[in-house]
C-alpha cells in the first residue's frame, strides 16, 4: 500500500469504544476518525472538512469532546471513547438527543453528532445562553442559525438541574408549537442516519479525481503509466472516454465529466483513478503526468469583456467572454424617470460566497454487467449521491454515459445541506458511474473540504449599477439596472442567474417602469451557480441599501417608504409575475413592532444603528427547465391493510424537512397519524420524478402533488365510510385514525377498517399525484424566468453594534418576519428562516471566494479560501438571537395554502445590517461583504471628506 | 478523506526514553496533542519518517504553584486543564484569557501548551495542501522557490501564530529544554528566531518539559487578541503585557510583547520603556501604542489585511493597558 518501507505497521490497541472494551489493530497514520468510521463502522461521526476547523467529527475521549480527524487513533490506546451511537441507552434516547428533536435543533443532521457530544458535558449550575454558545463554538453548523441549538442544550440542562422532575416521553410534537418532529430526527440524533459517504460496499473502491493547477490551459498529453504500475490501482480515467457535453440546463451544455482538451478554473477536473485505497488513489494522482500549455487567466469581469483574450468556450455565442445578456424593457423607463421628483444612481458590488453546506459531496456507485451482452450499456449501474436533483443526474449520466436510462438508478440519501450547492450533475458522480463500470467493482469518491469549494456553484460575484426615481411623496416612478456577473468557468444555472438578476428585482414593491441589462461573463474561477436566494440577493442589496438613500433625501422614515410602495395581494407586476397572496405589510408591521424601530431608528447611541429591509422569493420556478410541459413533481401515495401509509417523491429532503412536509401533508388528508406515514424519497427506480430541491419548490409542488395523491384515496375512503353510515363524504371527517360523521361523532370507524371497505370495494389502494404550475407570466422572450405559483414575503429589521476602532459589526439581535402561506410546521419554518438569517449575516460580515490575482510570472485563479478556516463561516459565537415571526396568508394555490420558507428569508439580511451599519456610524457599505477593514477605511473617507467639506464651508 | 503517509510510532513512558529514541532516530518529530502536527501531514508540509508522542510521560503532565517557585506547566499540559486550573485562574488570570482565546473547545481539549509553544509559523501560501501549494510553486518555507508573500525578500515572514507565547514572555517564562546532553533553563523569548522557516530553535534531538512562570504580587498582566470570528480562529493581531507598579501606582517595569506579526514575538522594548516612571495615563499608552503600531511591519500572509494588523496592533496595546491600568 505504502511504496516506503516502515518497518512496523499494525498494532494492537485497547479501545472502549460507547463501553465495550475492544482489542483492534490499527495503523499508527490511522485517524481516530478513520478507525472509527472504517474499522468500527461507527459512521454517525461525520467528516466535515478534516483539517480541525469544523467539528462534525467531535467525540468524546475520557469524557472530552476533541476532534477525531485530527487525533491519532493510536494515542487512545486505554482511553474510552463515546460515539454519538453509544448516546442512547438500552435503546431510549438520551434527554438531551430527545431536546434536540423537540426543538428542531437539527435540520440535515450532518453536525449534530459532534454537537450532542459536545453539549454532553454535565450540567452543574445553571449555564446561560452565552456559555451555551461558547461550548460550541466548535461545532459549526450551515443550517440552523444555532438558535434552535442553543435551545435545545438550555432546556436539556435545565432538566439535569431539576432531576427531581418527572422525565418527559418523547413527543410525537413540539412543544412550543405543536409542530411535528422531523420524520428523520431519530437516526440523525442516533447517528444511524447514512449518508452517502457512510456506504462501505464489498470490495469497494476509493476513487480520487485529479484536478488542474491552472486557471486556464490547454491540456496537451496525459500519461497516465507511471499511475497505473502503482501497486493497488486498478483503473484510471481521462476526459477523453467521456466526451458527451452536459450542462443542467438545455441551453448551455458546456461541461464535460473531465476536461479534454483545456482546463478553464484551478480545481477543473482532469483525470479520475480508482484504487484499493483513499491512500493509494491520493497518491496515484501524483503520478498522473499532465503537459499543459498555459493561456491567459481572465480572472476579472472587466477582462471577460474584452477581445484582448482567448475565449474559455469557443462555441458561445456571445462575443470575448460572455456568457449571457440579458436586456428588458417593461413600461417605458425613460418617462418613469421623467415623472420622479427625485432621481438617485449608485453602484454596489456583491463578492462570490458559497454554500459551505457541512457534508461534502460524495458519490458511490455500483454496476452490473448485462447477463446477455458485453456491451456495459447493457447493464446496470447505480449511483447514491449527495445531490439534491437525482433527477438532473439520473438524465445526465444517461446522456453522457450513453447508457439508457431505465439502466441507471439514482438515489439520495440523508444529505447534509446543499443551499444550492448540489443541485446540478458533479464530476464525481460521472467519475464513480465510469470508473465502476470499468472495473465492475462499486466505487466511491468523497470530495476533500478543499475540492467542496472548487466545485462552488455559489453566489455570483456582481457589479451593479441602480437608478431609482421617486416621487416626493416617496412613490417609485421607475427603476433601472445594470448588472454585470461573474460566472465563473462554466455555465451552472446562470442563464437562469442572468434573468434572476434582473426579473425579481419587481416585488416586493410597485414598479410602474422598469428596464434591466443584465450579463454574465465566463471567468477562469470555480463555476457560479444558483446559492439559496438565487441572482436576487444581489440586486435586494443594492436596491434596498438605495431605497434607504432615499428616504434618508427625502426626510422619510425608510419603513414608512417602504410601505407606501408595496405590491398589493393578487396583482401583477410589470414583468407579468403574478402576485396571490401577500403579506407583506403584516410582515414589516411585525418587525417594526417587536423592535421598537420608532424609538431606536436614528435614535440609539453612536456606534448602535438599527436598519430595514424587506423582500419577496419565488415558491418554485413556473417553468421547468426542459420546457417539455411535464409535471414538476410527481407522487404515489400508498395505503397498506395495517393502516400504514407509504408515501413514494422523488423529492430530496436535504435537511429542510421536505419528508416530514410531505408526511404530515398525507396523515392531515388521509386523517392518520404522522407516525403512521413513511415517506420514500428521491430513488429513480421506486419514486416518481419531482425536479429536486432547488428555487424553494419541494413544499409547493411536491406537496400539492403528495396532496392530490392523498385527497384521491380519502375520496374513495369517504366513499365506503359514507355507504357504510349512509350518507354523504361531505358529512365526514377524517382525524387521529378514525373517520366518523361530523354532526354525529358517535358514528365512526377506525382508519383500518375503513381501508379494509375501501379495498373490499376498490382492489388495492394507492393513487398517484403530480403538480404542475398554471400557465404563468407574459409572453416577451424571457417571460419563463420569474414566474412563480407565488411568492413569499420577509421583512427584517436588525440592530447592531459597530466596533469603531475595529470596525467589527456585532449584531445583537434581528427580527425576522416571513410570509410563507401557511406554516404546515411552524418549527421547521422557524428553522428555515433563522438559518436563512444566519445565512445572510456570513454573507454580509465574513464571507468571500478570494482568489490569487495574476501576476509578473504567474497566473492567478488560485482560491485562498479553500478550507473553512480560511473561508469563514459564522460561528455560534457570531450568530445573534434571531426572532422570528410567522406570517400566514394562506395562499389559494400552496398545498394547505402553503409556500416558501427556505430562501426568501436570506435575501433582506444582508441590506438590513447595511442600513443598520449607516444608522449606527453613517457610513453607506456598498461593498458586500462588509469586513472589519473595510469598514474601517469607509469611516476614514467620510471623516476625511468631511473635513474637506468642514474646509469648504469656512472658505465659502 | 485525506489519509496520512506511513510513519514509524514511538510513545516513550519517561524523558529519558524520549531523549533515547529522539537521539537515535533521523527524521523524528515529536508529537503532543497534534492539533497543529497532524493537520500539517493532512497537508503534506510535515512527512515526518518517525513520530514520538509524548503523552505517555507522566513527568510532563504536572501543573504546580507556589509563592516562592512560581508557577510551572508540564508540557504536556492541555490548554483546557490549564483553563480549569484553580491556581492559575486565581494567580494569572491572563493566563486563562490567552488559552481561552485559542482555536475552539475540542482543540483545546487535545492542544498542549507545550505544542502551543512550538506551534509552527502560519501563512495562507504554505498552510494548504499539497495540490494549492504544488499549484502556486512552493515557496521558500517548503524548500525552494520564492516568497509569495514577500517576493523582494529572501527569507520567509510566515507568523508567529502561538497565542500563549507573547503573554508568557511578557511574564518573563522559562523553559525547560532536554537532549540527550544537556537539560537547559532558558528564558521563553530566546526560543525564537525571526524566521518563518525555523522560528523555534530547538535542536532535532530536544524536547520542551515545561515553563515556568515567577509569582510576583505587584504585576499586572493582560491579553488580548483580535481575531476574525470569535472562535477557532488564530490571530489578526495580539498582544501580552505585563506592569509592575509601586504602592503609588507609579509603573515600574514594562513588557509588552506583540504576537502574530512577524516570525517571532516582538518583545517591545523601548517604546514600552516610556511608561516607566509614569502614573500611566490614557494619553501616555495612546502614545506608546501608536508608536509600536507604526513600527511593525506585518506581511500579507495571514487573516486581516496588512494595514487593518498594523491598526490593530495599536489598538490592542491600547486597549490591554487602559484595562490594565483602569483596574489597578
Ligand atoms: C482550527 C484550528 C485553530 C487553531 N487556532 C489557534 C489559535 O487561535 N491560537 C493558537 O495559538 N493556536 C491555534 N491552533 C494551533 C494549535 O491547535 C495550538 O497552538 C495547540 O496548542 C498546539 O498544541 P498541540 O499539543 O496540539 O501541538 P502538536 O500539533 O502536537 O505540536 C505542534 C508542534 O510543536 C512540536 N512540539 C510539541 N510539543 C513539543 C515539545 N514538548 N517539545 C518540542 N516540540 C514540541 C511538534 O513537533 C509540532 O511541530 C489552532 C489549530 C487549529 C487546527
Ligand atoms: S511567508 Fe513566504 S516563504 Fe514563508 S510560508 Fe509564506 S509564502 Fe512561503
Ligand atoms: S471533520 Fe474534524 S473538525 Fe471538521
Ligand atoms: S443541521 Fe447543522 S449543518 Fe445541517
Amino acid at each position: 500500500m505504502n511504496s516506503e518501507n516502515i518497518k512496523m505497521s499494525s498494532r494492537f490497541v485497547t479501545l472502549t469504544i460507547n463501553g465495550e472494551k475492544k482489542e483492534i489493530a490499527i495503523e499508527p497514520q490511522w485517524t481516530l476518525a478513520e478507525v472509527l468510521r472504517e474499522q468500527l463502522h461507527l459512521t454517525g461521526t461525520k467528516i466535515g472538512c478534516d483539517t480541525g476547523d469544523c467539528g462534525a467529527c467531535t467525540v468524546l475521549v475520557d469524557g472530552k469532546p476533541i476532534l477525531s480527524c485530527i487525533t491519532l487513533a493510536i494515542t487512545c490506546d486505554g482511553s474510552s471513547i463515546q460515539t454519538i451511537e453509544g448516546v442512547a441507552e438500552n435503546g431510549n434516547l438520551h434527554p438531551l438527543q430527545k431536546s434536540f428533536l423537540e426543538h428542531g435543533a437539527l435540520q440535515c443532521g450532518f453536525c449534530t453528532s459532534g454537537m450532542v457530544l459536545s453539549a454532553m458535558s454535565n450540567k452543574q449550575s445553571a449555564v446561560s445562553n452565552q456559555q451555551i454558545r461558547e461550548e460550541l463554538s466548535g461545532n459549526l453548523c450551515r443550517c440552523t442559525g444555532y438558535k434552535k441549538i442553543v435551545e435545545a442544550v438550555k432546556d436539556y440542562s435545565n432538566q439535569q438541574l431539576a432531576v427531581s422532575a418527572p422525565q418527559n416521553d418523547l413527543r410525537t410534537t413540539n412543544h412550543e408549537s405543536q409542530s411535528e418532529i422531523k420524520v428523520d430526527g431519530v437516526p440523525k440524533v442516533t447517528g444511524s442516519a447514512q449518508f452517502t459517504d457512510d456506504i462501505f460496499l464489498p470490495r469497494m473502491l476509493f476513487g480520487k479525481i485529479l484536478r488542474s493547477p491552472y486557471a486556464h490551459a490547454h491540456i496537451l498529453s496525459i500519461d497516465t503509466t507511471k499511475a497505473e504500475q502503482l501497486p493497488g490501482v486498478i483503473a484510471i480515467i481521462t476526459g477523453k472516454e467521456l466526451p458527451i457535453k452536459y450542462g443542467v440546463l438545455p441551453s448551455s451544455q458546456d461541461e464535460t465529466a473531465l476536461c479534454i482538451d483545456k482546463v478553464r478554473f484551478i480545481g477543473d477536473g482532469v483525470a479520475a483513478v480508482a484504487a484499493i485505497d483513499e491512500f493509494t488513489a491520493q497518491e496515484a494522482l501524483k503520478l498522473i503526468d499532465v503537459r499543459y500549455e498555459i493561456l491567459p487567466a481572465i480572472l476579472t469581469v472587466e477582462d471577460a469583456l474584452k477581445n484582448t483574450f482567448p475565449k474559455i468556450h469557443n462555441d458561445s455565442k456571445y462575443e470575448n467572454n460572455v456568457a449571457k445578456n440579458v436586456e428588458l424593457e417593461f413600461g417605458k423607463v425613460e418617462e418613469g424617470f421623467a415623472e420622479a421628483d427625485y432621481i438617485r444612481e449608485d453602484e454596489f458590488f456583491y463578492d462570490s460566497n458559497t454554500h459551505a453546506m457541512l457534508e461534502p459531496h460524495s458519490a458511490v456507485a455500483t454496476y452490473e454487467p448485462s447477463a446477455t451482452s458485453n456491451n456495459f450499456k447493457d447493464g446496470n449501474l447505480t449511483l447514491w449521491s449527495s445531490t439534491q436533483t437525482p433527477h438532473y443526474v439520473h438524465r445526465t449520466l444517461a446522456k453522457v454515459l450513453e447508457m439508457p436510462a431505465s439502466h441507471i438508478r439514482v438515489i439520495k440519501l440523508h444529505l447534509g445541506g446543499g443551499f444550492g450547492g448540489k443541485s446540478e450533475p458533479f464530476a464525481l458522480e460521472f467519475c464513480a458511474a465510469f470508473l465502476s463500470i470499468k472495473t465492475g467493482r462499486p466505487v466511491k469518491i468523497t470530495y476533500t473540504r478543499e475540492e467542496v469549494f472548487y466545485s462552488h456553484r455559489g453566489r455570483h460575484a456582481t457589479k451593479m449599477w441602480l437608478k431609482t426615481g421617486v416621487k416626493n411623496d416617496g412613490t417609485i416612478t421607475a427603476i433601472q439596472y445594470k448588472a454585470l456577473l461573474d460566472g465563473g468557468a462554466y455555465g451552472s444555472y446562470g442563464i437562469i442567474t442572468t434573468y434572476y438578476s434582473g426579473q425579481l428585482l419587481t416585488l416586493p414593491y410597485k414598479i410602474p417602469h422598469y428596464k434591466f441589462d443584465s450579463t454574465r461573463v465566463y471567468t477562469n474561477k470555480p463555476p457560479c451557480g444558483p446559492k439559496r436566494g438565487h441572482g436576487a440577493v444581489q440586486p435586494r442589496f443594492a436596491f434596498e441599501v438605495q431605497l434607504d438613500k432615499i428616504a434618508e433625501e427625502l426626510g422619510m422614515d425608510s419603513a414608512e417608504l417602504r410601505l407606501k410602495n408595496f405590491v398589493e395581494p393578487n396583482s401583477t407586476t410589470i414583468n407579468s409575475l403574478r402576485v396571490t397572496s401577500c403579506g407583506i405589510k403584516e410582515c414589516i408591521e411585525k418587525v417594526l413592532k417587536a423592535s421598537d424601530w420608532k424609538n431606536k431608528k436614528g435614535k440609539l447611541p453612536r456606534g448602535r444603528g438599527i436598519g430595514i429591509a424587506t423582500s419577496a422569493y419565488i415558491s418554485g420556478a413556473g417553468k421547468e427547465i426542459n420546457w417539455l410541459g411535464l409535471p414538476h413533481s410527481g407522487a404515489i401515495v400508498k395505503i397498506d391493510r395495517g393502516g400504514g401509509v407509504t408515501v413514494f417523491c422523488g423529492s430530496s429532503d436535504i435537511g429542510q424537512g421536505s419528508n416530514t412536509v410531505l408526511a404530515s401533508l398525507a396523515a392531515k388528508t388521509l386523517g392518520v397519524n404522522i407516525s403512521d406515514v413513511k415517506v420514500y424519497e428521491a430513488d429513480t427506480d421506486l419514486t416518481p420524478v419531482d425536479l429536486g430541491s432547488y428555487s424553494s419548490r419541494v413544499t409547493f409542488m411536491a406537496g400539492n402533488a403528495v396532496l392530490s395523491a392523498a385527497k384521491e384515496l380519502r375520496k374513495k375512503i369517504f366513499e365506503v365510510v359514507a355507504e357504510k353510515f349512509e350518507t354523504t363524504s361531505e358529512n365526514l371527517l377524517a382525524k387521529n385514525g378514525n373517520y366518523f360523521v361530523a354532526n354525529d361523532p358517535s358514528k365512526n370507524i377506525s382508519f383500518i377498517e375503513a381501508v379494509r371497505l375501501a379495498e373490499q370495494k376498490f382492489g388495492t389502494l394507492s393513487a398517484v399525484g403530480s403538480y404542475t404550475p398554471p400557465k404563468l407570466g407574459g409572453t416577451y422572450k424571457g417571460a419563463g424566468a420569474g414566474p412563480s405559483p407565488s411568492y413569499s414575503f420577509t421583512a427584517h429589521v436588525v440592530e447592531l453594534e459597530v466596533d469603531e476602532e475595529t470596525g467589527q459589526v456585532k449584531i445583537h439581535k434581528v427580527w425576522s418576519a416571513h410570509d410563507c402561506g401557511k406554516a404546515l410546521n411552524k418549527t421547521l419554518v422557524e428553522g428555515q428562516i433563522e438559518g436563512s438569517v444566519y445565512m445572510g449575516i456570513g454573507e454580509a460580515l465574513y464571507e468571500k471566494m478570494s482568489y490569487t490575482k495574476n501576476m509578473k510570472d504567474t497566473f492567478g485563479g488560485l482560491l485562498k479560501s479553500s478550507s473553512l478556516l480560511d473561508y469563514k463561516t459564522p460561528t455560534s459565537l457570531d450568530t445573534p438571537d434571531i426572532e422570528t415571526f410567522i406570517v400566514e396568508t394562506n395562499d389559494p394555490e400552496g398545498p394547505l395554502g402553503a409556500k416558501e420558507a427556505g430562501e426568501g428569508p436570506l435575501l433582506a439580511v444582508i441590506p438590513a445590517i447595511a442600513n443598520a451599519i449607516y444608522d449606527a456610524v453613517g457610513i453607506r457599505m456598498h461593498n458586500v461583504p462588509f469586513l472589519p477593514e473595510n469598514i474601517l477605511k469607509a469611516m476614514e473617507e467620510k471623516k476625511r471628506s468631511f473635513k474637506t467639506e468642514k474646509v469648504f464651508a469656512e472658505a465659502l | 478523506m485525506i489519509r496520512l503517509r506511513k510513519f514509524e510510532f514511538h510513545s516513550p513512558t519517561s524523558l529519558q526514553e524520549a531523549k533515547k529514541i529522539l537521539s537515535s532516530n533521523g527524521q523524528t518529530k515529536i508529537l503532543a496533542g497534534g492539533t497543529d502536527l497532524v493537520v500539517g501531514m493532512k497537508q503534506e508540509t510535515v512527512q515526518p519518517k518517525n513520530i514520538l508522542w509524548l503523552g505517555k510521560i507522566h513527568e510532563l503532565q504536572q501543573i504546580t504553584f507556589s509563592r516562592k517557585e512560581g508557577l510551572k506547566i508540564g508540557a504536556m499540559c492541555t490548554l483546557s486543564e490549564i483553563e480549569h486550573n484553580t491556581n492559575i485562574q486565581k494567580h494569572f488570570p491572563s493566563i486563562i484569557d490567552a488559552v481561552k482565546s485559542i482555536a475552539s473547545p475540542q482543540i483545546r481539549n487535545h492542544a498542549t501548551i507545550g505544542g502551543n509553544l512550538c506551534l509552527n509559523t502560519r501563512c495562507f501560501y504554505y498552510d494548504q495542501s499539497d495540490f494549492w501549494r504544488n499549484s502556486l510553486g512552493n515557496c521558500l518555507k517548503y524548500g525552494n522557490g520564492i516568497c509569495h508573500a514577500a517576493p523582494e525578500l529572501s527569507r520567509c515572514t510566515a507568523v508567529f501564530s502561538s497565542d500563549l507565547a507573547p503573554l508568557l514572555i511578557a511574564l518573563d517564562a522559562n523553559v525547560e529544554l532536554h537532549s540527550s546532553q544537556s537539560t537547559l533553563k532558558i528564558p521563553l523569548s530566546r526560543l525564537y528566531n525571526d524566521d518563518g522557516k525555523n522560528h523555534v530553535s530547538l535542536f532535532q534531538s530536544e524536547i520542551l518539559s515545561s515553563v515556568s512562570i515567577p509569582f510576583n504580587e505587584k504585576i499586572k498582566s493582560a491579553h488580548g487578541k483580535i481575531r476574525a470570528r470569535n472562535s477557532t480562529d488564530f490571530a489578526i493581531a495580539n498582544v501580552g503585557v505585563e506592569l509592575t507598579f509601586s504602592s503609588k501606582n507609579i509603573c515600574e517595569k514594562a513588557n509588552i510583547v506583540i504576537g502574530a506579526i512577524s516570525s517571532s514575538p516582538i518583545i517591545v522594548d523601548t517604546i514600552a520603556q516610556k511608561l516607566i516612571g509614569e502614573n500611566v495615563s490614557e494619553k501616555k499608552i495612546e502614545e506608546v501604542a501608536n508608536e509600536i503600531s507604526t513600527h511593525v511591519h506585518p506581511m500579507p500572509n495571514v487573516d486581516g489585511a496588512v494595514n487593518y494588523r498594523k491598526k490593530m496592533v495599536g489598538l490592542l496595546v491600547k486597549r490591554t493597558l487602559s484595562t490594565l491600568v483602569t483596574n489597578l
